[in-house]
């Protein structure tokens, strides 16, 4: 948005809306941020310092763990494993830059202390461009042959004429394209959705004169031939992931029904379940708030009250404490379809501790293939 | 469509640009004279004439847009009943809001929009869907816009953008899904761009306050 402004400015009257629409982006960025800066500020007076996590560190973590696939590769030949988790690629990057405390969480300050290292990642990043720009989930490798279209016509019409025609793409799209360059995670196609739209729009400035001398026969049947491989493509390898499972949807809505008066008081549930019901999982006790960004996170040093309260029965008898009567359930999600939590960002899972349930009353249970949900009734105590 | 946009222009506004351009692609024997419509007649009359019925309704701004509404619904109806694990971040936030749990303070366009949706009723798949589209026809208006501003005024080369904005697997698969603030920030920012950008004055008062709101909500919208 500033990129936009900044040089919607510098052409003036030349492009679109010139100076005026400069102003007009500028005060759409400040009218954002103080809106954003005012909902966060609401939010956390009504949560207490406790309740909320600031973020402070996020683009400080962002550069971190987006380290250039070149150095990633090099680093993964070295120590085969070592670049597969944000976290480890995090820790790459403290040593070459030192960490959050040692840059006094200024990645500016890293960047300066470490010259060489900091020239290696800046001469090295660039290439993750093209590398996720090839994805099959992003423009595929075929992005290759209407980019070339676009040398040969900026061959045939002269370097400076053909960009100069380009003016009004720049000014939208030469921030994005410089912040993609220097900044993004590569190989993660959905950062590059502020890009694509420049590249597509070049792609077809680059085969413009081919569709115009191709005869409509050609043009139709060629259209109609991308448009069922895509339509194919969307149908069988439209997702790569998977983030929930029949078994999983079936004992959210369970626990949404049972918890939908008043809330149940639920020990620490994967995020595709704690997430998508809608009714309070965490009432009496609510679990402490998650800076997963922080250093101390990366690291695993996680500090002593976060653990105490993440404990399942520290939060039991905390609830109780403050008058919390009713449903209290423990959920025991045995899913095998797909991996429900992951190390790093669901430490509560690991630290809550696993309590006896030989003696709890089984509440319901859903199993479809080899996954299985069981929730035990800790209110009978 | 704001004024000014395609219809009665070759290239935004640059027909002598358009035919010296043209006429080189006849020396290099890219193109043979009779298909440069832009030198036998006036560039705008003559390019609008090419093209089938399918290929003119393609080439609208309507006919695009239908065209990347249907494969978003294919998605949706394909894949839709998935969050990914992207969104549940933002469901979790808006959650948190509304249940007084902890939450992370990022920009807060996401959470506020699923807040309201979820709060009104809607299920976990129907909010991100309602949000994946309106951010998908923005994404693709915009882009639609911002073609006219410099591609040439040919129904084929529209109906060609609009077939590829529809199917490119970027938008088409879940990477247009899975991080619906990417998805809806880059919505944003492109429409606003489109609004910006395009060439014309008309109606530039309606423009300018267009892309304030819009750009407001671009700016409270990090992923």
């Amino acid at each position: 948005m500033a990129g936009l402004a900044a040089l919607l400015a510098l052409a003036g009257s030349r492009v679109g809306t010139g100076r005026l629409g400069a102003a007009a982006a500028g005060l759409a960025l400040l009218a954002g941020i103080v809106l954003g800066e005012l909902s966060n500020r609401h939010l956390a007076t009504a949560r207490g310092s406790a309740g909320v996590v600031w973020g402070a560190s996020y683009s400080f973590y962002a550069f971190y763990n987006s380290s250039p696939l070149l150095l990633r590769l090099v680093s993964s030949l070295q120590h085969p494993g070592s670049t597969t988790t944000e976290y480890l690629r995090y820790l790459g990057t403290v040593n070459l830059f030192g960490s959050f405390a040692d840059n006094h969480g200024s990645i500016t300050h890293g960047l300066v202390h470490h010259p060489g290292n900091a020239v290696l990642w800046l001469l090295t990043k660039p290439f993750d461009l093209p590398a996720t720009i090839v994805l099959p989930d992003a423009l595929t490798p075929i992005a290759a042959l209407p980019l070339w279209t676009v040398v040969q016509r900026l061959r045939r019409e002269g370097l400076t004429k053909g960009l100069a025609s380009l003016a009004p793409w720049w000014v939208a799209f030469a921030t994005p394209l410089l912040f993609d360059l220097e900044w993004t995670q590569g190989l993660h196609a959905p950062y590059l959705l502020f890009l694509a739209p420049f590249l597509l729009l070049l792609a077809m400035w680059g085969i413009e004169p081919w569709i115009g001398r191709a005869s409509a026969k050609a043009v139709g049947k060629v259209s109609m031939a991308a448009l069922l491989s895509a339509a194919l493509f969307v149908g069988l390898a439209g997702s790569r992931g998977q983030s929930t499972s029949p078994v999983v949807r079936t004992a959210t809505e369970w626990l949404e029904n049972r918890c939908a008066d008043r809330g149940c008081l639920v020990n620490a549930l994967p995020q595709p379940m704690e997430a998508t019901g809608w009714a309070d999982f965490q009432a009496g006790a609510p679990l402490p708030a998650k800076d997963k960004r922080a250093e101390g996170f990366v690291f695993g040093n996680y500090p002593k009250g976060y653990r105490d309260d993440v404990l399942w029965s520290n939060r039991v008898a905390r609830a109780i404490q403050r008058g919390w009567n009713g449903p209290i359930l423990y959920v025991r999600p045995e899913i095998s379809s797909f991996k429900c939590w992951t190390t790093d960002f669901d430490p509560e899972h690991r630290l809550e501790g696993e309590p006896r349930l030989d003696r709890m009353p089984l509440l319901a249970s859903f199993q479809d293939g080899t996954d299985r949900v069981d929730v035990f009734d800790f209110s009978v105590r | 469509m704001p004024p000014g946009l395609g219809g009665h222009t070759a290239i935004g506004g640059q027909p002598a640009q358009f035919a010296v351009t043209d006429a080189r692609l006849v020396e290099v024997g890219a193109m043979s004279r009779t298909q440069l419509p832009g030198l036998t007649s006036r560039p705008g009359e003559a390019a609008s004439s090419g093209g089938g019925v399918p290929t003119r309704f393609l080439a609208s701004i309507p006919g695009g847009l239908a065209l990347v509404l249907l494969f978003r619904g294919l998605y949706l109806v394909r894949f839709g009943g998935d969050p990914c694990w992207m969104n549940l971040n933002f469901l979790l936030e808006a959650k948190a809001v509304r249940f007084g749990n902890a939450v992370e303070l990022r920009m807060p366009l996401s959470r506020i929009v699923l807040y309201l949706l979820r709060e009104a009723g809607a299920s976990t798949a129907l909010s991100l869907g309602a949000i994946y589209l309106v951010a998908h026809s923005l994404l693709a208006v915009g882009i639609f816009w911002l073609g006219r501003a410099v591609l040439r005024n040919d129904p084929r080369v529209r109906a060609g953008l609009a077939i590829v904005v529809a199917g490119v697997p970027m938008f088409a698969t879940d990477s247009g899904y899975r991080n619906i603030a990417c998805t809806l920030g880059a919505a944003l920012f492109v429409a606003i761009a489109a609004l910006l950008v395009s060439p014309g004055r008309q109606r530039l008062g309606l423009r300018l306050c267009a892309a304030v709101v819009l750009g407001a909500g671009a700016a409270s919208c990090r992923p």
